[in-house]
C-alpha cells in the first residue's frame, strides 16, 4: 500500500470519527431535549394532578365553587396533557400506562360529578341526607383511590422518563468513545506502519548511495513494492545502471584513447626517423652531388621533422595529462619550482636570467602534474624573454578574496591582451614560429592540468611588458 | 672487443638500414643478424625455423630489440628467452619508440638490461647507438658466450 494511500486512509478515518462523533452528539442532544420535553411534560403532568388532590380537598371541606371551577380546569388540562405525552411517549409500557391514566382521569371527572350533583341536590329528610353522606363518602373513597392510582402513574411515566434520558445520554457517549478508539486505533496503526516502511527504505537507500558512492557500480537496491519509496529505489537503480553505462563507456574510451597515443607515439614517430634518417644520410653521401640548394632542402626536412617530432611529444603529453588518477599530497611548490627552473634555464650564453621564487609556498596537489605545468610555464617564460639580455621570471603567490593565486610572471615580449583568451588552445599561437618557436600546446596542456585541479589559469600581459600567469587549484571547494 | 654477433630484431626495413648505418659509423663491426618478428628471433636464438641447426648456446653479444613486432611483441620474446637457461644471461637493450611508463616498467620487469628510446634525429641515434656500442661490446665483460 502507498504512503500516500496509507495517509490518505488515516485523514479519512479521522474525518470520519469526527462526523461521527459529531452525529452522535447532535442525535444525543436532539434526543436528550425530546427526552427532557417529556420529562418536562410528565413532570407537569404529576404537579396538576397533587394540585387538583388538593383543590378536591378544599371543595369537598368548603363546597367552595372556585376550588370546583379550578378542579375542573385542571381535569381538562390533565386530559391534554397526556393527551400530548401520548405523542411523544417511545415504550409501549410508558403508553399502556398513559392511556389507563386518562380512563382514570375520565373515571374521576365521572366521580367528581356525581359528588357535585349530591350536593346540589341533596336528598329529602334526615334519611336522604344520611343517604346522600353515604354516597358521598364512598364516591369520595374510590376517587381518593383514582388519585392514587393516577398520582401512582404519574410517578412511573417520571421515572421512565427520566431513565430514557439517562440511558441516551450513557448510550451516545459509549458510541463516541468507540468511534474515537477505532479512529485512534486505525491511524496509530497507520502511522506505524509508515513509520517501518520509511525507516527500511530509507536505510537501503542510504545503504545503496553509500555503496554507489564508494565505487560499487553493481550495487542495485532491488526494491519490491510499489510504495512511493520504493519508487524512488526503482529511480535509484535505473540510475545506477545508467551511471555504471556511462562508466564502462568512458572506460572503452579511454582504453581507446590510451592505444590511439601508444600507435602515435610508435607508429607515427617511425616515418619521422626514415625521413630525419635517409635525409641526412643523402646529405652525408650525396651532398656534392646535390648542390648548395639540394642541402638547404634537406635542411628544411630535417627540421619539419624534428618539429613534427616534438608536436608528437606534446600531444602526447597533454592527452596522458589528461588520464589517469590524481594523486593528491601536500607539495613544496617552491622546491618544485625552482628545480624545473634550473633544468630548463636555457644556458646560452650573453643572458642574464634572475629566477626569483617566493619561499615555502605549499599545495595540495598532484605533484606529476604540477611538475609539468611548472614546465610548461617557465619554458613559456624563458622562451618569450630570450631576445632580452638582462631579463627576470619569478614565481609567487597572491590572495584575492580568499583564493589563492600562484603566477609565473616574466619581463619578455608580453601579447596583446585583445588575444588573451585564445592562449590556452592547443595549436593557438600568437607568434610566428620564427618569432619564437613552439607547438602551441603547452598552454593548453597547463590548463588542463589545472582544470583537473578544479582551478583556473588566465594571463596578464601587454605588448613589450611580460606577461603573468595565474593559476589556481580550486584549494577551498568542496 | 667481443666479436660475437649482434641480434637485430626490428621489423621495419628503414629502421635496420639507419641500424646498420649507425653501427658502421661508429666502427662497430660485429655480423649483424636481423630478426624480423617476435618469432624469428627466438627461432635464431634456440636454433629452430630457418635457424634449424645453429648451436643455441652460441650466444649473440647483443639483442638489439624492438617491442612492436608482428607475430610476436618484443616483451613477449623478452620473457620467453629469460625464462630458457641458455638465453637468459645475453644482454637485452630494448630499442624502441615508445616512451610509454608501462612500457619501460614491463620491460625492466622482465629482466632488459637497458631500455632506449629511439629519437627521431639521425645523429642523436647515431649517437646513442656509439654508446650502446662502446658499453655493451666494449666496457662490459660479457656473460660465457656458451652456458653450461
Amino acid at each position: 500500500m502507498s504512503i500516500r494511500g496509507r495517509l490518505r486512509a488515516s485523514l479519512a478515518v479521522s474525518l470520519g470519527a469526527i462526523l461521527g462523533t459529531a452525529a452522535i452528539l447532535t442525535w444525543s442532544a436532539l434526543e436528550g431535549s425530546r427526552s427532557r420535553d417529556t420529562e418536562v411534560t410528565v413532570n407537569e403532568l404529576q404537579k396538576q394532578i397533587s394540585e387538583r388532590g388538593i383543590l378536591r380537598d378544599e371543595y369537598l371541606l368548603f363546597r367552595d365553587e372556585r376550588s370546583k371551577a379550578q378542579w375542573e380546569s385542571r381535569t381538562a388540562s390533565i386530559l391534554a396533557l397526556l393527551e400530548s405525552a401520548a405523542g411523544k411517549l417511545e415504550g409501549t409500557e410508558e403508553r399502556r400506562v398513559a392511556g389507563e391514566m386518562a380512563v382514570l382521569g375520565r373515571q374521576s371527572a365521572v366521580l367528581f360529578g356525581q359528588i357535585t350533583r349530591t350536593l346540589a341536590a341533596p336528598g329529602a329528610g334526615p334519611e336522604g341526607l344520611a343517604r346522600d353522606v353515604e354516597r358521598r363518602d364512598l364516591v369520595s373513597a374510590r376517587l381518593l383511590a383514582v388519585f392514587y392510582d393516577l398520582q401512582a402513574n404519574a410517578s412511573v411515566l417520571v421515572d421512565s422518563a427520566a431513565a430514557r434520558t439517562d440511558a441516551t445520554d450513557r448510550r451516545s457517549s459509549s458510541i463516541a468513545f468507540i468511534i474515537v478508539a477505532v479512529a485512534l486505533g486505525v491511524t496509530l496503526a497507520n502511522s506505524v506502519a509508515i513509520g517501518k516502511l520509511v525507516e527500511r527504505r530509507v536505510g537501503l537507500l542510504r545503504e545503496g548511495a553509500g555503496r554507489l558512492t564508494a565505487g560499487d557500480l553493481t550495487y542495485r537496491l532491488a526494491v519490491s513494492g510499489t510504495d512511493e519509496l520504493a519508487e524512488v529505489a526503482h529511480a535509484f537503480d535505473t540510475m545506477a545502471s545508467r551511471v555504471q553505462q556511462h562508466v564502462l563507456r568512458l572506460e572503452s574510451l579511454n582504453r581507446e584513447l590510451e592505444a590511439f597515443s601508444y600507435s602515435v607515439s610508435h607508429d607515427l614517430r617511425a616515418p619521422l626517423r626514415s625521413i630525419d634518417g635517409f635525409a641526412r644520410i643523402l646529405g652525408e653521401d650525396h651532398g656534392e652531388t646535390i648542390g648548395a640548394e639540394g642541402r638547404r632542402c634537406l635542411e628544411r626536412i630535417v627540421g619539419a621533422a624534428g618539429s613534427m617530432s616534438l608536436l608528437i611529444d606534446d600531444l602526447l603529453k597533454l592527452s596522458r595529462v589528461s588520464r589517469g588518477e590524481l594523486l593528491l599530497e601536500d607539495v613544496d611548490l617552491s622546491d618544485l619550482a625552482r628545480t624545473v627552473a634550473a633544468n630548463s634555464r636555457p644556458g646560452g650564453p650573453g643572458r642574464t636570467i634572475d629566477v626569483v621564487v617566493a619561499d615555502g609556498v605549499r599545495a595540495v596537489c598532484d605533484r606529476g602534474l604540477l611538475r609539468v605545468a611548472l614546465e610548461d610555464l617557465f619554458d613559456n617564460a624563458f622562451k618569450f624573454t630570450s631576445r632580452k639580455p638582462q631579463c627576470r621570471v619569478e614565481f609567487g603567490t597572491a590572495n584575492d578574496g580568499g583564493e589563492r593565486r600562484y603566477f609565473v610572471r616574466d619581463d619578455g615580449a608580453g601579447f596583446d591582451p585583445a588575444y588573451a583568451g585564445k592562449l590556452f588552445g592547443a595549436f593557438q599561437r600568437l607568434h610566428t614560429g620564427v618569432e619564437f618557436p613552439g607547438t602551441g600546446i603547452g598552454l593548453a596542456t597547463v590548463q588542463r592540468i589545472v582544470q583537473r585541479h578544479g582551478g583556473r589559469v588566465w594571463a596578464e600581459g601587454r605588448v613589450d611588458h611580460g606577461a603573468t600567469f595565474y593559476f589556481t587549484l580550486g584549494e577551498g571547494k568542496p | 672487443m667481443t666479436m660475437r654477433p649482434i641480434l637485430l630484431v626490428e621489423d621495419r626495413p628503414d629502421d635496420v638500414e639507419l641500424t646498420l648505418r649507425a653501427l658502421k659509423k661508429n666502427n662497430i663491426v660485429n655480423e649483424v643478424v636481423v630478426a624480423g618478428d617476435g618469432v624469428d628471433a627466438l627461432d635464431y636464438l634456440f636454433g629452430t625455423g630457418r635457424f634449424a641447426g645453429r648451436d643455441a648456446t652460441d650466444l649473440p653479444a647483443l639483442v638489439l630489440l624492438d617491442l612492436k613486432l608482428p607475430k610476436l611483441d618484443g616483451l613477449e620474446v623478452l620473457k620467453r628467452l629469460r625464462s630458457d637457461p641458455r638465453t637468459k644471461l645475453v644482454p637485452v637493450v630494448i630499442l624502441t619508440s615508445s616512451k610509454e611508463e608501462q612500457d619501460l616498467v614491463h620491460g625492466y620487469g622482465l629482466g632488459a638490461n637497458s631500455y632506449i628510446r629511439k629519437p627521431v634525429d639521425f645523429q642523436q641515434f647515431t649517437e646513442a647507438v656509439k654508446h650502446i656500442g662502446l658499453y655493451w661490446l666494449v666496457l662490459n665483460e660479457p656473460p660465457p658466450a656458451r652456458v653450461a
